[in-house]
């Protein structure tokens, strides 16, 4: 048994920057690393691929194990990761298809499935918690529902010798967990320490957001060689985490940082609800122990539910955003005057005046939606967004905000739309006893 | 610390004592308010409550405020319902994550006492 595990956290989301996981790899003398790449929906982004006769995984996949199995393979740092996305298979006959290429033949590839659970929701029609009502309610058609799985199933495949895990919907702070439950043997019930090893893995889940990405303020708070920014280390004992980076990165770890991550998306401090155990850490204390090292301990675990979390997908039509530039004296009022004719031109088009429509100046007030008044700015873009239920009305819906150059106000310009297809997810539970992950070394 | 306010408080932006974080889940936005120094937390624990927080955002926040206390950590979570117009999957907003939440929040003035500002700046 080791006293301390060393996990990096490579990625924290489907195209974060190749170079931070590169430069972990090179210098963070890591024992495994975790590769987050599945935001909330991700998953029925990537299901809706793959039906569509494309890959259920990230479209690069090759090009980013090109660079990432290397430094990892010739350092024996294991890979823990939900890159397997809608296709866990598929995705490791990529990665065994660049080990091989790579001369990196011995390498062992584990997959974890059994999160795609799209049959069950159809036959249990389950409640969902945004509506509650049952699923059959929206009358749309299920893209995906994948329950959010453990970190055993993962554990018992690096047990058995995997040097890549590929899982589909794990839980992000499991891809962490896995390895720990592994390395120092802890069993379901050893509820404090698996609680440790969540925490770990929240806080380098999303790679360099602990190590001083979303600080910078561009003024007081400053963070070194940001341009370099270094991704996480979880140095892991039974007892503590300390958080720290690669060195000879950019970046920065001290108590802010560490506590900025450690609040991202978090809802009740003492139930933060995961499959493998619900930590609680309202008595849990943090300290610098050094130069960018932050020691995190006192986390306690309550047991976990009953139930697993599932997000189903469903269409949710055509995204069109449209915009307009205006600059100069009265630009904010022109833009408002042009948003007045649009809404006015959209009302007259039957098929869009029902749609959802928003109109937002930016630079004004787009997303400073409280505070007090600030200084008018010199020049603003008016964004019109329509959510249409087909790609034509969509485009319909962009052509107004294109005209209003020669029939609007004064000094429109820099005219610039988008469509896309979107998906939305709706969570519900279901008795984690009804759903079976599994995992198995692939050849 | 004063209770009531004074003729001595200063109106002082919380970007001045703290820092912050958003994330989302759903249509819930959440904020990790983050005092620089450990010792205003007691401070803004009085000064920065959920019903100020809910009153502060108006229309951006239909649901409930939250604000749940890590007095060992010195920090604050703010968690927002029905927040985001709808989440990331459905609204029609310019940040549609809500990731400038926590920087918004900061832009909101509180009343600090002088001799409490006086010892936080020269700090």
């Amino acid at each position: 048994m080791s006293e301390v595990v060393r996990v990096g956290g490579g990625a924290g989301y489907l195209d974060d920057r190749i170079e931070g996981a590169v430069e972990l790899l090179e210098r963070g003398e890591l024992d495994y690393v975790m590769l987050d790449y599945l935001a909330e929906r991700t998953l029925a982004i990537l299901q809706e691929a793959k039906q569509a006769g494309g890959v259920g995984f990230a479209a690069d996949l090759d090009r980013r194990m090109r660079e990432i199995l290397p430094p990892a393979a010739s350092r024996g740092v294991k890979i823990v990761s939900n890159l397997g996305g809608a296709d866990p298979a598929g995705a490791a006959a990529v990665v065994r298809e660049v080990a091989d290429s790579l001369d990196f033949k011995d390498l062992k590839i584990a997959v974890v499935e059994g999160d795609d659970v799209a049959d069950l929701v159809r036959e249990l029609d389950p409640v969902l918690v945004e509506t509650g009502e049952p699923f059959s309610h929206l009358g749309k058609e299920l893209i995906s529902a994948n329950a959010y799985i453990g970190a055993f199933e993962m554990a018992a495949a690096i047990g058995a010798g995997a040097d890549v895990v590929l899982a589909g919907r794990a839980a992000d702070p499991a891809l962490a967990l896995a390895p720990l439950i592994h390395e120092f043997g802890w069993s379901r019930d050893d509820l404090d320490r698996l609680a440790l090893g969540t925490m770990a893995g929240h806080l380098i889940e999303c790679a360099g957001q602990v190590t001083g990405g979303q600080f910078a303020d561009g003024a007081a708070r400053e963070v070194p060689d940001l341009d370099r920014l270094g991704f996480p280390i979880a140095e892991v004992g039974e007892d503590a985490i300390v958080i720290t980076k690669a060195p000879g990165t950019g970046g920065r770890v001290d108590r802010h940082t560490v506590l900025s991550q450690l609040l991202y998306e978090l809802g009740d401090p003492s139930a933060y609800i995961t499959p493998d155990v619900t930590p609680d850490i309202t008595a849990a204390r943090i300290t610098e122990i050094g130069s960018d090292r932050v020691r995190f301990e006192g986390v306690r675990g309550k047991p976990r539910p009953e139930t697993l979390k599932v997000l189903c997908g469903v269409d949710n039509g055509y995204l069109a955003v449209s915009e307009i530039v205006y600059a100069g004296y009265n630009a904010v009022a022109r833009a408002r005057l042009s948003a007045e004719i649009l809404r006015k031109r959209l009302h007259r088009d039957r098929q869009i005046s029902n749609l959802p429509t928003r109109m937002d100046i930016v630079g004004v007030d787009s997303v400073y939606v409280a505070g007090p008044a600030m200084e008018e700015t010199r020049d603003v873009r008016l964004r019109v967004a329509v959510r249409a239920p087909d790609r034509e009305t969509a485009q319909r819906a962009t052509r107004e905000t294109e005209a209003m150059g020669i029939n609007g106000p004064a000094g429109g310009g820099g005219k610039t739309h988008s469509i896309r297809h979107t998906v939305r997810t709706y969570a519900c539970f279901i008795d984690r006893e009804m759903i079976t992950p599994a995992w198995r070394m692939v050849a | 610390m004063a209770g009531t306010k004074t003729a001595a408080d200063l109106r002082v932006p919380l970007y001045r004592l703290a820092h912050a974080r958003s994330g989302d889940k759903g249509d819930r936005s959440n904020i990790g308010l983050i005092p620089y120094r450990e010792d205003d937390f007691e401070l803004l624990a009085e000064r920065v409550t959920a019903a100020d927080v809910k009153r502060y955002f108006g229309d951006a926040v239909k649901g409930e405020v939250v604000r749940h206390d890590l007095p060992t950590l010195k920090v604050f979570n703010f968690v927002l319902e029905a927040a985001l117009s709808g989440g990331v999957n459905d609204s029609l907003a310019v940040d549609m994550h809500g990731k400038n939440r926590g920087m918004i929040l900061l832009c909101m003035e509180i009343d600090v006492p002088a001799d409490h500002w006086a010892a936080a700046t020269e700090s």
